[in-house]
């Protein structure tokens, strides 16, 4: 027995269940063992989702990624699926998910992922859209209405497609302007929202019909809507109540010149456009019964005359700039009115008004400036359309020929074209022209023409660079039209788009400069800085006096120097600033290479030295020579004196000059420099100790103000490292804040120009009677101390020393009582032929407490110019417990993380002066003058004036 | 962004970021110097590969691909702040050594190289994290290291030149010279110019292969290959958006390079290859016209040494 196929009637054997001929299944062998479900096949290990849902087959895995597509999405992202189909030996299904992952539309891949696994239960998706009906009733022209489309995919997979109403004017997809296509995709169901354009609506007595086309991979719809908009009446004279084109014709017929009128008026216009029909009477209309006649013939109620034109081509010639001009004529073989209109799209052609005369219109046609393309013959075409439509194509021919005309000018009003302004000469185009309605009506543009065929018509003859769509109604968002041919990187307006930035970097820039002017040249001269820096008194307060001769002390002139004061109330009366008035207890030592020298002693066998000064101790090169020049616009009043050390070739320069206190103006400062040359061919280690034997009044030990202490210094302190340096150390001659009296004031720190102590030790003076024992400690005598001999190291002794001296013949132990502010400059390479200033300035102090009656006595010190810390420093008398001073910061001022209230520091038991110093330290943002003002817990206040200045005094 | 006005935009933006790092840097007054110029060096790496990484990014992308343009910037940011730091630190330790400018010179020649890399960072590091080809990354990185390195070299000696041009002019007081703003303002401003237009440059004059948009959406731009595939469609996703025309599909066309061509991949939604439909994929060559929808691309190719 055999079995035959059902379908190819072929034979097959029997043990066969399908055919071998077309694999159809035999009779009776299907329920058997019909195909393999390999969708159903299980899995060897399940695939489980995040949420715990687990896929045992490809069925159930497909079902999975549909219900949780999201999760689906981000495990194909992350791998997961290509990686399982790789493991269960599908290369084909991994392929699949790696190029999905990567597809532009991760939905879409996926989609397609799905699509290709073997499962028995993906269905293809199915479109279902609802309503397929919309009746929207009646609808008053111009008002919107909306409704929804719901889409809604009943099979599986995405359903993608297209929803359209290009047919229909009136209805929009979307949201906002609306598209009149929009294209979706979803997995379960989407919501379109449809909008009825109110403008596109015409009114008519029938139902008005659009269609919303539905196109998608599930099947395809059509979707109804109808709108009834009901026709406004005519409102006026002897056509009021007309509500068709037909009744305006009957009630014209009837009373001609009561309507002739209204057509001439554009009264009927207006009603065909408030109906939302096309007018059919094209340009302008005419008069009279003339106007009723155009209106006849527009609808096809009258035969209208048949016109001829008197030209289908002209032919221009010009020269360029000059303007051409030319008249067609438009005329009817009958006695009937002739009615014309033109437009055109040759950009540099113009329409004039068109002249109608009974049975002649006259069409002006004109070239306001020929292009300025000598010898070339360019070609336009103007479209005259005359009664019942009958429409006339002219070809313009234009010849330019002789030189290049001067440039015509423009009547006002008229817009250029800017791409052909760049190309050629300037030209009015189509769209120009329009904004020119009053005096050429005749040019509309393109949206403005209201009868499709006729926009196709001029769209044929108008360059794609010249249509002017204001709408959106060409289906599309993106106006390509308008976008071509305009190349925003060439027009004149991109141009200067991209120079602007560039212009603001280059006013950036030009600012910079114009700030540094204004600093250089402007500002000083704005602060009136002559006025500034001269002085209130050009008297010297201070006397300089040099040890230029040998005496009993110093065999040999050392110039040596010491300082005095003028009494403020008694001038000749002097004041000792140094102990000795001649400086005979100073000294200045030299370190080079390790060796001392003392500064102006040219004797290696003095006795008294406490080091060997060698067979090459130095040489006076000069002494005590005027200075050159000019301080505060009056010659320098100082001297200089050179010091040769022929065993090192360095030479050494001591200058010494009294200059203007850098707040007081006053001749009040002793500037003291060491110029180190090395004019050696080799380098050397170089260093200088400058040891000043101070003196106030009588006193010989005044205790010290230092910025940042607590308390006076009495006995000694040494400022090790040259950040540990104070700007400056002050002493008062006497007890009263109220009146101080004579206020010493050394400044360490004066000048970029000048290198600054990298130590000072502020101590007892090394008087050679401390080099005895002293009982009753018997304490071993300090060699060190050889007074004006003394070597580098000063001994380490207090100012209150105790020593033995001789009084009555009998031996007492005493207090030294005596000070000395020892300044070193420490050794440093000095390489040869550089050389290396350092310096100090000492003299009278600039300080005030009248205000806070004695309470607060105010001093500032530092280089005192912008960005640069200075200090100041309040002393405050007999300080109350607990009492706190206060200082009030000008703007543009500020205190460097310190706060502008600090408590003020008992006096320590025992201490010779009951006063109690107060620090911060300021910097300036700014140069200018500022008033500085302390206030205390206990109310007394206290003001400084500071002047900050661009450069500093000693610069 | 046509290729001229990229190279303009660059240079443009380079100095206007350098001016940027010039203010932030300007109040800084540390007590160290070499740190204070490591960070003012930072400040000028921070605003020029923060104006370079932005016009790249956007001459590329959409406004509408904020993340993907803020990742490129970020980490441009950030390689190119480290690129100012190091420079300003070495060129200030080794100035501090020997005070001669060519030390300086050095210094933002490294400024310049790594502010070259920034812009091509981000591309090369998530090709090879994603595992994807990552030569033409590297192309892009190396381009940007040898403009870098020559902007920063050409932009050193013309702000040394700058530098000693305006204090000569404008100072001779030490205490002015320290507070004028044209030395340092100028010679940041003409270093970022110079890196900016020399790394646009290398990238331009380099280029293997671009497309220029000739029809549609941002017409006049030209855009550089510079992955192994790129997407062109109305996406947010694609490498060449192509909005507002509904004839383009989100993903229309692919152009992937096959080892020495590129080819042209249609995704099924019609694309058209001088006029023809493109069945599948077609080998592009020089001047090849690509039309999608209302929108044509010009592709172009440097001719191969072979040829």
């Amino acid at each position: 027995m055999t079995l035959v196929c059902r379908n190819c009637s072929r034979v097959n054997p029997l043990e066969a269940h399908y055919c071998y001929w077309d694999g159809a299944v035999l009779d009776g062998r299907a329920r058997e063992s019909g195909p393999i479900a390999v969708g159903a096949q299980p899995f060897l290990s399940p695939f489980v989702f995040p949420s715990g849902r687990q896929c045992r087959n490809f069925d159930e895995l497909v079902l999975a990624c549909y219900g949780e597509w999201k999760e689906a999405l981000d495990l194909l992202r992350q791998g997961y699926l290509e990686s399982f189909f790789g493991a269960l030996g599908r290369a084909d299904l991994a392929l699949t998910a790696k190029q999905a992952v990567h597809s532009a539309d991760a939905d879409r891949g996926l989609d397609h992922l799905l699509s290709k696994l073997p499962c028995s239960n993906r269905e293809p998706p199915k479109l279902f859209a609802q309503p397929l009906e919309v009746n929207l009733g009646q609808i008053a022209r111009l008002g919107g209405r909306r409704f929804e489309l719901h889409l809604e995919n009943q099979g599986m997979g995405l359903l993608q497609g297209t929803v359209a109403c290009d047919e229909t004017a009136w209805l929009m997809l979307g949201e906002g302007t609306g598209s009149p296509r929009k294209v979706f995709q979803t997995l379960n169901e989407f919501t379109l929202p449809v909008q009825v354009q109110g403008k596109a609506l015409r009114a008519g007595n029938k139902t008005l019909e659009g269609r919303l086309t539905i196109e998608s991979n599930g099947g395809s719809a059509v979707v109804i809507v109808r709108a009834d908009v009901p026709v406004q009446p005519f409102p006026d004279g002897v056509l009021a109540g007309a509500t068709s084109p037909r009744q305006i014709a009957e009630k014209a017929k009837a009373n001609p010149k009561g309507a002739a009128p209204l057509f001439e008026k554009g009264a009927i216009a207006a009603w065909y456009e408030s109906n939302g029909w096309t007018y059919p009477v094209q340009g302008p209309a005419s008069s009279g019964l003339g106007a009723i006649q155009q209106f006849f013939e527009a609808l096809g109620l009258v035969k209208p005359p048949v016109v001829e034109i008197s030209e289908t081509a002209i032919h221009l010639h010009g020269a360029p700039g000059t303007p051409v001009e030319h008249v067609l004529q438009v005329q009817a073989a009958e006695k009937r009115p002739v009615f014309a209109h033109a437009v055109t799209a040759t950009p540099w052609l113009q329409i004039g008004r068109v002249i109608l005369d009974g049975r002649t219109a006259r069409v002006p046609i004109k070239v306001p400036a020929v292009p300025a393309r000598p010898g070339e013959r360019l070609q336009g075409k103007v479209l005259v359309t005359a009664n019942g439509g009958q429409r006339f194509a002219v070809e313009v021919t234009l010849t330019i020929g002789g030189r290049i005309a001067a440039r015509v000018d423009r009547a006002p009003g008229v817009v250029l074209d800017m791409d052909h302004v760049l190309a050629a000469m300037p030209v009015l185009t189509a769209a120009d022209v329009v904004s020119e309605v009053e005096t050429v009506p005749e040019v509309v543009a393109l949206d403005e023409v209201p009868s499709p065929r006729k926009r196709q018509e001029i769209m044929e003859v108008l360059p794609a660079t010249h249509r002017r769509r204001s709408g959106k109604r060409d289906g599309s968002d993106f106006d390509e039209e308008a976008r071509a041919g305009r190349d925003p990187e060439k027009s004149t307006g991109g141009i200067s788009k991209h120079l602007l930035p560039l212009s603001v970097l280059a006013l950036l820039l030009f600012a910079m400069v114009a700030h540094d002017l204004w600093m250089i040249v402007l500002e000083p001269a704005a602060r009136g800085d002559e006025a500034e820096n001269s002085l209130l008194d050009t008297n010297p307060r201070i006397v300089l006096q040099f040890h230029d001769k040998g005496d009993q002390v110093l065999k040999a002139p050392s110039m040596r120097f010491g300082l005095l004061a003028k009494d403020a109330s008694n001038p000749d009366r002097l004041k000792k600033l140094t102990f000795d008035e001649h400086g005979r207890s100073n000294n200045t030592v030299l370190m080079v290479d390790g060796k001392q020298f003392l500064f102006g002693e040219a004797n290696p066998d003095e006795p008294s030295l406490g080091f060997d000064l060698g067979d090459s101790p130095g040489e006076w090169v000069e002494m005590k020579t005027k200075l050159q020049g000019e301080t505060a616009g009056r010659p320098r009043d100082g001297y200089a004196s050179t010091w040769w050390l022929p065993g090192r070739k360095l030479r050494i320069i001591q200058e010494v000059e009294i200059v203007p206190g850098a707040q007081s103006r006053l001749l009040d400062t002793c500037l003291v420099r060491y110029i180190l040359e090395n004019r050696d061919t080799l380098d050397h280690r170089v260093g200088i100790r400058f040891m000043l034997d101070t003196f106030i009044g009588a006193n010989d030990g005044v205790p010290f103000t230092i910025p940042g202490a607590t308390d006076l210094c009495d006995t000694k302190t040494n400022f090790d490292r040259p950040e540990r340096v104070p700007d400056f150390i002050q002493a008062l001659e006497k007890d009263d804040l109220r009146n101080p009296g004579t206020v010493a004031y050394l400044q360490f720190r004066i000048g970029k120009n000048v290198e600054s102590p990298s130590r000072v030790f502020l101590g007892g003076w090394p008087n050679p009677e401390l080099r005895k024992p002293s009982p009753p400690f018997r304490r071993r005598g300090i060699d060190g101390a050889r007074a004006q001999l003394t070597g580098w190291v000063v001994p380490d002794i207090s100012i209150q020393e105790r020593m033995a001296i001789l009084k009555n013949k009998k031996r007492e132990i005493v207090e030294a009582n005596d000070s000395a502010v020892t300044m070193y400059w420490g050794e440093q390479r000095l390489e040869a032929g550089k050389s290396r200033v350092v310096g100090f300035t000492y003299g009278l102090g600039n300080v005030d407490s009248r205000e806070s009656g004695g309470h607060l006595l105010l001093t500032v010190g530092g280089r005192l110019v912008p960005e640069v810390e200075f200090t100041l420093t309040a002393l405050v008398h007999n300080p109350q417990p607990g009492e706190t001073l206060t200082l009030d910061l000008p703007s543009k001022l500020t205190a460097e993380g310190q706060q502008l209230t600090l408590p003020v520091p008992p006096v320590p038991a025992g201490a010779k002066r009951p006063d109690s110093p107060v620090t911060w330290r300021l910097r300036a943002a700014k140069d200018g003058k500022y008033e500085l003002s302390v206030r205390s817990s206990t109310g007394a206040k206290q003001k400084m004036p500071v002047t900050i200045r661009v450069r500093g005094v000693f610069d | 962004m046509s290729f001229r006005l990229f190279i303009y935009y660059c240079m443009l933006c380079g100095g206007g970021g350098a001016f940027l790092g010039w203010m932030l840097g300007r109040p800084l007054a540390l007590n160290n110097v070499v740190l204070t110029q490591g960070f003012k060096g930072m400040f000028l790496g921070f605003g020029i590969s923060l104006a370079l990484a932005l016009v790249d990014s956007l001459w590329v992308f959409s406004l509408r691909n904020v993340a993907a343009i803020f990742a490129r910037v970020a980490t441009a940011v950030v390689v190119g702040a480290m690129g100012g730091l190091l420079g300003g630190l070495i060129g200030q330790v080794l100035y501090g050594l020997k005070d001669w400018g060519i030390f300086l010179v050095f210094g933002w020649t490294i400024t310049g190289f790594l502010i070259g890399v920034s812009l091509g960072v981000f591309d090369l590091l998530s090709s090879l994290v994603l595992g994807r080809n990552a030569s033409m990354a590297l192309r892009k990185v190396l381009k940007g290291l040898l403009g870098g390195t020559l902007g920063g070299i050409l932009g050193g000696i013309l702000s040394l030149m700058l530098l000693a041009g305006w204090t000569h002019l404008l100072g001779g007081d030490p205490e002015v010279e320290r507070r004028l703003w044209s030395p340092s303002s100028w010679g940041f401003v003409s270093l970022g110019a110079c890196i900016g237009l020399l790394i646009s440059v290398a990238q331009v004059v380099l280029k293997e292969a671009w497309l220029k948009v000739e029809a549609g959406f941002r017409k006049g731009r030209e855009v550089i290959l510079t992955k192994p595939e790129i997407t062109i469609g109305r996406a947010e996703s694609c490498d060449i958006g192509l909005f507002g025309d509904p004839q383009i599909e989100k993903l229309h066309a692919r152009i992937r390079r096959e080892g020495n061509r590129y080819v042209l991949i249609d995704e099924g939604a019609g694309t058209y290859l001088n006029d023809d439909l493109v069945h599948g994929s077609a080998t592009l060559h020089a001047g090849d016209a690509i039309r999608l929808g209302k929108c044509v691309l010009r592709f172009g190719e440097r001719q191969k040494q072979e040829q």
